[in-house]
């Protein structure tokens, strides 16, 4: 008996034990919330452990059922590979090889989260950003760019080439081998396809074309008064030196725009929180002509500015194809019945199969930044020309009030008329829980972008409302412009190019071996009368409707300018001489006007020089708005007798030289200074109602201090300059200390580089860099120059440039993270352009042979 | 599942003619290499599963077999681990122990380790008390 029971209580115990072990098992093998699957991550056979890797890129070969020829990468010290093929199939399909070696996490995560799918990720924590990313139509505008990209074989042929790469090195990938953020998020990567590649286009175009100010806009006219409204809000900002050289003549007849009811106001937009854009997103780009250079040759800078994160934006590749087998190629894919082009919704259904546009068995060699996801190069040069690109400040969505026949908003008033309102279904799975379905309803305008009663993104687009945006515009093939600039020998192959760059306006600068420069302000562009699209737009009224273009000749453009430079820097592409209406909402003329400033006064210039100008820090804007602020201050502060923060602080804005650099010990201060001084300026005034209203430009309220016209800011502005400075110098003490020799902007300012998806220790949190928004190296806290390129064109091309970031995206390698700190000090890379695949061999670092296998 | 061949016919789990695990050295070799082989194709809780069947396989007291199967995938993945750390690089170690919020690089591969060994020890004793000898 006693037997028994001693042996009951041990299998109790035992039961009870290896049922903790089986919980504790099962826990370790459950990613819980944001805990990852410890027993996944951690074991050293499939966990993070396998991601550990050596320094250097692995030589490879691998065999494929899909290649024609045999291809040859070679990857030069950096890690950047090189392609060498003999058509475009081939060549497009190593590169979405070898970027998914280097970036599959990366393409799989962006993919997704353009997509709105994020729930599958995360959990039901998304689907609120999955739900405002459907509704903006980030899913319907890839299908109709999927579908435009399908109407020529050149386009078609190269999405499809570079996911089958992505998809064959997916194949062969062990998934221990998986990149360690699918470990952390336990998740799978799945194959990519060509929507993929128009999802990314739409990543891009949400982060360059989304914004609007039109409610806020809208807003402010209906509180303020006319007088003031100007004032505050004026049509062209202060200063603006504009892209076009404002000596340029229009002579052309432009198209006339409709004419609106004059009879519209708006209704009021409430509940919104003031947010307004970065304004560290933008861009800088100019190009000089041999009149100026120290080579006689053209000269090219070209630098994005936007969210730097890990792993990098960019992708340094280069693509040479001798095109001796494009026949072949192009043939075998037309003949294919699996590459009809994708059908998308409102898409003029061309003939994808035509075989007019089959290119020669030419070859090409280019270089420069790709997009993970998208087959090219996208901002780079070959051997005969070189570009780069600025975003615009154009308007490019607007928002229209809708007016629904009833509570059903089955139909919608437009033109006089009820017309029927579409629905589109869309379905998000969520991890660890149900399907949920939102259905989103469209008018012929766009997409109702927030929903009725529910705030799901309420710092974007009012309740209720239709979104007309370029992105979602039927029928263009940007791709197709990429796929021409990589190939471009002179500016007539360019100008071609530029026919197709339509759904993602840009300023695009532009330099060739032939001694050419030029700059253009490229996109599709409504025809809009004056303020179309600034603020809310009449969804009944067809006036409003984006019916007519721009026409491609009367696009603002400047060729081989007398001043013998082009630039750009996002303010205004031309004065207000240009017939056409395109928008008010342009940048500050700071960086634009400095980068003008330099060429104008600079002779003999070196590729060197224009990688100094790069990383300038200096501030037009403080030299313009800080002598008047110490001026104002002067009363308080020059005659105190004792040593203080407040005058030590005065005398070393007096000594600044208005730089930006890293090791300044002020530079700070008045970049803190000056915020604080503008939301104490505007900040009653903004928070007076509860009407949506992005506070007066910085430039705009400085012009309006310098000109004595203080009566339009309801604070008393003396009182308001000595206020904020003495709590500026407060706040500076305490948090960097009483001695100002111990301040350093570069440190003090902590700028960071996160993780894609914000992973602690997977960014950089300690990278010191000179540069604020409104200087050349337009260096903030999250926005940054992503990609520096400079590009001396001649007889022999010279490229430099560098990114912040790595090629591989592993954080386990490394390369991750390697270029941040060169990035930061301005130190630039050569950029190998080879000439072939047996060119400067004692520079390959590593190869990758990928051959064909018979089938 | 394995059992002594000489112990208790009322056991149900009797597979006749496999010789007693009596050595704790010979235990420790055999949990070694099968962890070694089954974790190649199996995922990581095969290790759990292999420390549940040596507490049934061997006739040695219950907290000796916990402590050989702790010290033996302890061990394993540990070496494991170092190997990778000193052939590739390291650099991935600070990242992940910012991710686990551990105050240290080196404290990843203590929790490595206890990954590893705690279920599959817990899972050996557990295994042990079952068997009635």
């Amino acid at each position: 008996m006693a037997i028994r029971i001693s042996r009951g209580i041990r299998l109790l115990k035992a039961a009870a034990l290896l049922v903790l072990t089986v919980l504790l098992t099962w826990a370790l093998s459950t990613r819980i919330g944001i805990i990852p699957s410890l027993g996944h991550l951690v074991n050293p056979w499939q966990g993070f452990w396998q991601n550990m890797e050596r320094d250097g890129v692995q030589d490879l070969v691998l065999d494929s059922e899909q290649l024609l020829s045999t291809v040859t990468v070679r990857y030069d010290e950096r890690g950047v590979p090189h392609i060498f093929a003999d058509n475009d199939y081939d060549l497009y399909f190593a590169q979405g090889l070898v970027t998914a070696r280097d970036r599959l996490w990366q393409i799989d995560f962006q993919t997704r989260a353009a997509a709105g799918r994020m729930a599958e990720f995360i959990g039901p924590r998304a689907v609120n950003y999955d739900r405002a990313q459907r509704r903006l139509g980030m899913m319907y505008g890839a299908e109709i760019n999927a579908a435009a990209l399908g109407t020529d074989p050149r386009t078609a042929l190269k999405v499809q080439a570079y996911a089958d790469g992505f998809n064959a090195w997916l194949d062969q990938l062990k998934p221990r081998h998986y990149p360690v953020e699918f470990k952390i998020f336990d998740a799978e990567p799945e194959p990519f396809s060509p929507l993929g590649t128009a999802l990314l286009l739409m990543n891009m175009s949400q982060t360059l074309s989304s914004g609007t100010r039109a409610h806020a806009q809208s807003n402010a006219r209906a509180l303020l008064s006319e007088e003031v409204y100007r004032l505050l809000y004026p049509d062209e900002l202060p200063w603006t030196d504009p892209i076009i050289p404002p000596d340029q003549r229009w002579n052309f007849d432009p198209v006339a725009p409709a004419t609106p009811d004059p009879g519209f106001v708006p209704a009021i937009v409430r509940d919104l929180p003031v947010s307004d854009r970065d304004p560290a997103i933008g861009s800088n780009s100019w190009a000089v002509d041999g009149s100026k250079s120290a080579t006689g040759y053209p000269i090219l800078a070209s630098d994005p500015h936007l969210s730097v994160d890990l792993p990098s934006l960019w992708y340094e590749t280069q693509l040479h194809s001798t095109g001796a087998n494009n026949h072949l190629a192009y043939n075998r894919f037309l003949e294919d019945g699996s590459n009809t082009p994708a059908d998308g919704a409102g898409t003029q259904s061309n003939d994808g199969k035509s075989r007019a546009n089959i290119p020669g068995n030419t070859g090409f060699s280019t270089y420069g930044a790709s997009l993970p996801g998208a087959p090219g190069v996208i901002i780079g040069f070959n051997e005969h020309v070189a570009w780069g690109v600025t975003n615009t400040g154009s308007n490019t969505l607007d928002v229209f009030e809708i007016e629904f026949r009833d509570e059903q908003r089955a139909e919608y008033l437009h033109d006089g008329e009820w017309k029927p309102v579409r629905q589109r279904i869309e379905k998000i799975s969520v991890r660890g829980g149900k399907t949920v379905i939102d259905t989103v309803l469209y008018t012929h305008h766009g997409p109702i972008t927030q929903p009725f009663g529910e705030n799901i993104a309420p710092d974007r687009f009012p309740e209720g409302h239709a979104l007309k945006w370029i992105a979602h515009q039927p029928g263009n093939n940007i791709f197709l412009a990429v796929y021409k600039f990589n190939r471009a020998r002179n500016q007539d192959d360019f100008e071609k190019a530029l026919h197709h760059f339509t759904n993602l306006p840009q300023n695009i600068t532009y330099a060739d071996r032939h001694g050419n420069i030029s700059i253009g302000h490229f996109g599709l562009f409504p025809v809009r009368f004056f303020g179309q699209g600034s603020y809310i737009s009449n969804g009944r009224d067809p006036a409003y409707d984006w019916t007519r273009f721009v026409p491609f000749e009367h696009l603002p453009r400047s060729f081989n300018p007398q001043r013998g430079f082009v630039s750009s820097a996002n303010q205004a592409p031309a004065t207000r001489e240009y017939p056409y209406y395109l928008g008010s909402s342009y940048y500050g003329f700071s960086r634009g006007a400095r980068i003008n400033r330099i060429l104008a006064n600079s002779e003999n210039i070196s590729g060197n020089f224009f990688e100094k100008m790069l990383m300038d820090s200096y501030s037009l804007y403080a030299e313009k708005t800080l002598p008047f602020l110490l001026a104002e201050l002067d009363d308080n502060i020059r005659n105190r007798k004792n040593p203080d923060p407040a005058s030590a602080i005065y005398k070393m804005l007096k000594e600044w030289d208005y730089k930006f650099t890293a090791d300044s010990p002020i530079a700070l201060f008045y970049a803190n200074w000056e915020q604080r001084l503008l939301q104490a300026l505007w900040n009653p005034l903004m928070n007076s109602s509860d009407r949506y209203m992005v506070r007066p430009a910085a430039t705009t309220t400085f012009r309006l201090l310098l000109d004595g016209e203080h009566d339009v800011i309801p604070e008393d502005v003396s009182e308001t300059i000595v206020r904020t400075f003495r709590e500026t110098v407060e706040e500076h003490v305490r948090r960097h200390g009483s001695d100002p020799a111990a301040w350093n902007y570069g440190r003090d300012r902590t700028a960071h580089i996160s993780h894609l998806a914000m992973l602690p220790g997977f960014g950089r949190d300690d990278f010191i860099a000179s540069g604020r928004s409104e200087t050349i190296n337009a260096t903030g806290y999250s926005h940054a120059p992503s990609w520096r390129m400079v590009v001396e064109l001649g007889p022999d091309v010279h490229a430099r440039g560098h990114f912040p970031g790595g090629q591989t995206g592993n954080p386990g390698h490394p390369g991750y993270d390697r270029f941040v700190d060169d990035w930061a000090a301005g130190t630039f890379y050569d950029l190998h352009f080879w000439r072939g695949p047996a060119d400067e061999p004692d520079q390959t670092a590593s190869t990758l042979i990928l051959k064909p296998k018979n089938r | 599942m394995i059992k002594p061949a000489g112990a208790s016919s009322g056991a149900k789990n009797n597979i006749n003619h496999m010789p007693p695990i009596r050595s704790s050295s010979m235990l420790f070799v055999l949990v070694l290499l099968s962890v070694l082989l089954l974790q190649l194709l199996f995922p990581w809780w095969i290790v759990v599963v292999i420390g549940f069947a040596a507490g049934l396989a061997s006739p040695l007291p219950a907290w000796k077999k916990g402590l050989i199967v702790f010290s033996a995938i302890g061990l394993l993945w540990l070496g494991a681990a170092l190997f990778i750390t000193f052939t590739e690089s390291a650099v991935l170690l600070p990242r992940i122990a910012a991710l686990l919020q551990l105050p240290s690089p080196w404290m990843v591969f203590a929790v490595t380790v206890l990954i590893g060994a705690v279920p599959s020890s817990l899972a050996a004793v557990g295994g042990s008390w079952l068997v009635i000898r």
